[in-house]
């Protein structure tokens, strides 16, 4: 049995460490490597790469050969927002967010078959343009939410048709929110408030089961266990911008003060604690091999997005206290891949199709995630050379548009919450490479 | 089948060009409806004078703020967010204090010494402190929902902005209106709604929190003032009100309607009489508290009227010889000219509601508090202090008979109970909603402030004090 290198960890490390700003049409990001991005996200029941760290870790026990691979993924979000009885139309700025994974197996048919995994199955970034002027800025003009696991798992071959996995998802996570306080009485931008935090790590488990009683039929489960990422005394710098000229510059500045003890301050610097909890998601697949060279995978994945009620925000400065309510609920994603092997050893072809339910209610469509009922199609291409692969894939989530109105009226009564119309897309990239040794 | 690998290998690498960067359908503007019925109870706001800030026993305290009617309405509809500057007893009072740099409470009926006077009294400078939270509220960020402030007069709403800016220099216009905390400028007039007003004023600060539900009730110190002081003179011209009033609620609806897209609902209250009020007593009811005729008569002929304060006047030794001064009488062509001012004034409210009405730019309309004011029975609107005698000195009982607070103006929990109902009809009339009477019976009012009784006082001739006296009158003048 083979021992992680530290080589591994080391690039592990790096990822980590320099895993960019994620961000998909939603919360969770579910594209963990590339080839399974290619199928739609349909691999719970195939697992055949190092990405089987999230998606069913016991696909480790069907390889035949340990592997190192890594993806990187561009992101480009595309958002635009139309606001009710108005000609205000607003969008994000065109950013390019990158979400990276890396992986290493060590399976050799053995009973026992281990890996870890480097991927941000949760993610946020929506940057609107103009952030002095955008309609929402009360709520969020910038936020940015980056989450990373660790995955270290180990795989049982508990009998011939029979694996079973088991797996600890270590996660941190860092945010950073950026809202304006507007002066209540003329609606100046008054103080900039700029909360950056980093979580401490969490640690979860994670189970994985396959099943494959022949060469047609492979079916898994896997099994994420819900988090709560928890921030102690994180960093905020609260900003009075208005202009000292400004007839109302003295409402910013009493307000400060009076947040600082009294004393004059133009930047306050209080500290915030926080959970933000994250859901459990498991999947259940199903793939069929009609030919040798085709193979058809279908997945119901199902998030405990339930978890997900609230952000509270427990400020040093008791009278900042705050909490963001969101009041998500469970929901369920199909997904469907399908791989075609066009040259035996050197080519396979792979498109999917993935229908993604919302699990947010009207009222919390907001600027920091207008979240809707999506739409993915993707394809992608996987050439193997002697013991190495590599992997290219798009997709392109299309969201349904979404209003935060009921009854045409707003669905959230709080007027800081702008009302109107989204609309997104997202174009997802992906390339990889993996050596099998 | 190479042509098919090719072709299946080079079609998603086009796809993907073509796809890349592409941008989201243009969303549509949707449209969204006015509020209706129980929707514009999301955003209540209050305006208007001491009547609306809950002001009771002459002064403001938390005791009468928390059942101000504003506060009683924002608990029938639902509203949790409802604020009001709250001020800790013993509160903030009109009676002067010997003391420069203190002042007295509101008053309380101390059942010890038979008579009204301050329930306590604080150093200035600890109230306006924030530190002390004497003034609970006052770092709140975001102005009150009951900007009521004691004392104002219906020019003061769209242009006082602090004490030295309103119209007879009200101090409560410094923590309410807080201009030294948001700031004021004068506003220019909006196209089409000429007037130009304060940024920190009532009026401003309505519109700023984009109010779908607001109560008005003012002008009732356009005609206290004077007639508090034994006069028909001084009161806000009739042509005065009309432009005044229709200004403000023209404005305040064009105001509201251009902040939140959507016409307003603005429910206002019309003035009271004076002789709805335990403030204003007959000759007959004089006459009875003193045991007998005043035997020196009254400086001016014809009197309808006597100001309660006259019974302090009377009880001082020192006046034993002189006729009741004019200032604590009004006689009947005084009665008259005020009632006519009423009855104007009750005319223009009524007007101007139906034109904003008609305008299209609010809802307006028009709670008759002078019709139930006036409907009130006798004990009803009697003085608590009047109705000792009748209970035999039982406080709980005299206080459950009368609806108006110890300064004989300003209603006590019952009473602003009864003007919260008044309100809820009308909003239920318009709205065409449900919302629940208050329930009067819980409206308890204690006048000794739980002071715990140690020697029961005796019951007759009850002592009113010059210095209280003057607490009664003071925040009409």
């Amino acid at each position: 049995m083979r021992k992680v290198t530290p080589k591994v960890l080391l690039i592990a490390g790096v990822l980590m460490a320099c895993s960019s700003l994620v961000h998909a049409a939603g919360f969770n990001i579910y594209e963990a490597g590339v080839r399974a991005t290619a199928l739609g996200g349909a691999f719970t029941a195939t697992a055949d790469d190092g990405s089987a760290l999230f998606y069913n870790a016991s696909g480790m026990s069907f390889m035949d050969r340990s592997s190192v691979s890594l993806n990187i993924m561009p992101i480009q979000p595309r958002m635009k927002f139309a606001e009710a009885n108005s000609d205000v139309t607003e969008e994000v700025a065109h950013n390019t967010f990158l979400v990276p994974g890396a992986y290493y197996t060590n399976s050799n048919n053995e009973k026992v078959a281990f890996g870890v995994g480097v991927y941000a199955p949760f993610g946020l970034g929506v940057e609107w343009m103009n952030p002095t002027e955008f309609v929402g800025r009360q709520v969020s003009y910038d936020v940015e939410i980056q989450t990373v696991y660790v995955t270290p798992a180990v795989s049982f071959r508990v009998a011939d048709a029979w694996a079973v996995s088991i797996g600890l998802d270590v996660a941190h996570q860092a945010l950073d929110l950026k809202k304006m306080t507007l002066q209540p009485t003329s609606g100046a931008n008054a103080i900039d408030t700029h909360i950056e935090g980093s979580s401490s790590i969490n640690i979860t488990p994670s189970f994985g089961l396959m099943f494959r009683p022949n060469e047609k039929i492979s079916a898994g489960l896997m099994y994420h266990h819900e988090k709560t990422m928890k921030y102690e005394d994180q960093d905020v710098t609260m900003t009075n911008v208005m202009d000292p000229n400004h007839p109302n510059y003295v409402w910013a500045a009493t307000l400060l003060a009076g947040l600082n003890g009294g004393v004059p301050t133009s930047t306050l610097t209080p500290t915030i604690s926080s959970e933000l909890n994250l859901p459990s998601i498991l999947s259940i697949g199903l793939a069929y091999k009609f030919t040798p060279r085709l193979a058809l995978e279908g997945n119901y994945v199902r998030f405990g997005w339930g978890t997900f009620q609230s952000l509270p925000m427990d400020f040093s400065v008791d009278a900042l206290d705050q909490e963001i309510h969101f009041n998500y609920k469970d929901t369920w994603q199909v997904r469907f891949g399908l791989d075609y092997v066009a040259i035996p050893e050197k080519l396979n072809i792979m498109v999917g199709y993935v229908h993604d339910k919302s699990p947010q209610p009207a009222a919390s469509v907001s600027p920091i995630l207008p979240d809707a009922d999506r739409n993915d199609y993707s394809f992608g291409l996987q050439y193997k050379h002697k013991s190495w692969d590599f992997t290219g894939c798009y997709m392109a989530v299309i969201a349904d548009k979404r209003q935060n109105i009921e009854n045409d009226r707003p669905a959230n009564p709080d007027p800081a919450y702008p009302v109107g119309e989204y609309s997104n897309v997202a174009n997802i990239f992906g390339l990889s490479v993996g050596y099998h040794f | 089948m190479k042509k098919l690998i090719t072709l299946l290998t080079i079609l998603p690498v086009l796809l993907a060009l073509l796809l890349a960067g592409c941008s989201p359908d243009d969303p549509s503007h949707p449209t969204i409806v006015a509020p209706t019925g129980t929707q514009l109870f999301a955003n209540y706001v209050a305006m208007g004078n001491s009547l609306t800030s809950g002001f009771m026993d002459s002064g403001l305290s938390v005791d009468g703020q928390i059942n101000s009617y504003p506060r009683l309405i924002s608990k029938q509809i639902g509203f949790s967010g409802f604020t009001q500057p709250r001020v800790s007893l013993p509160g903030v009072g009109s009676t002067t204090h010997p003391t420069p740099g203190m002042i007295y409470g509101v008053l309380h009926w101390n059942p010890n010494l038979g008579t009204i006077m301050p329930l306590g009294q604080a150093h200035l400078e600890d109230v306006i402190n924030p530190a002390t939270g004497y003034l609970q509220d006052l770092t709140q960020p975001t102005p009150y929902h009951n900007l009521g402030v004691p004392g104002a007069l219906l020019h003061d709403v769209m242009n006082a902005y602090d004490a030295a800016s309103s119209v007879r220099s009200v101090p409560f216009f410094d923590f309410i209106n807080r201009a030294s905390f948001f700031g004021n400028s004068e506003v220019p007039a909006v196209p089409d709604l000429s007037p130009a007003y304060q940024s920190a004023s009532m009026f401003a600060q309505t519109v700023a929190k984009g109010s779908s539900l607001v109560t008005l009730w003012i002008g009732n110190n356009d005609i206290l003032g004077s007639a508090t002081s034994g006069t028909d003179q001084g009161m806000t011209p009739a042509n005065v009100f009309q432009a005044e009033y229709t200004a403000l609620v023209g404005t305040l609806a064009g105001g509201l309607l251009q902040r939140t897209g959507f016409p307003a609902t603005i429910v206002l209250a019309n003035i009271p009489s004076i002789t709805s009020i335990p403030y204003f007593i007959t000759e007959a009811t004089f006459e009875a508290a003193i045991e007998g005729s005043w035997p020196w008569g009254y400086e001016e002929s014809n009197v309808s009227l006597l100001t309660f304060t006259a019974l302090s006047w009377a009880s001082d030794a020192a006046n034993l010889g002189s006729p009741v001064p004019a200032n604590y009488t009004l006689t009947t062509s005084e009665v008259t000219n005020i009632e006519t001012a009423v009855a104007t004034y009750n005319g223009i409210i009524d007007g101007v509601a139906a034109a904003v009405t008609a305008s299209g730019y609010a809802s307006v309309g028009v709670v008759d508090a002078n019709a139930a004011m006036t409907g009130l029975t006798v004990p009803e609107k009697t003085h608590f202090m009047l109705l000792l005698p009748q209970t035999m000195g039982n406080i709980e009982a005299a206080a459950a008979m009368t609806r108006f607070s110890l300064d004989g103006v300003h209603p006590n929990n019952h009473g602003y109970g009864i003007i919260a109902n008044l309100f809820i009809a009308k909003i239920n009339e318009m709205l065409g909603t449900e919302v629940p009477e208050v329930d009067l019976a819980s409206l308890v009012w204690d006048p000794t402030y739980g002071v715990e009784v140690i020697v029961p006082a005796k019951t007759a001739s009850p002592v009113l004090s010059p210095a209280v006296a003057e607490a009664m009158t003071a925040i009409f003048k």
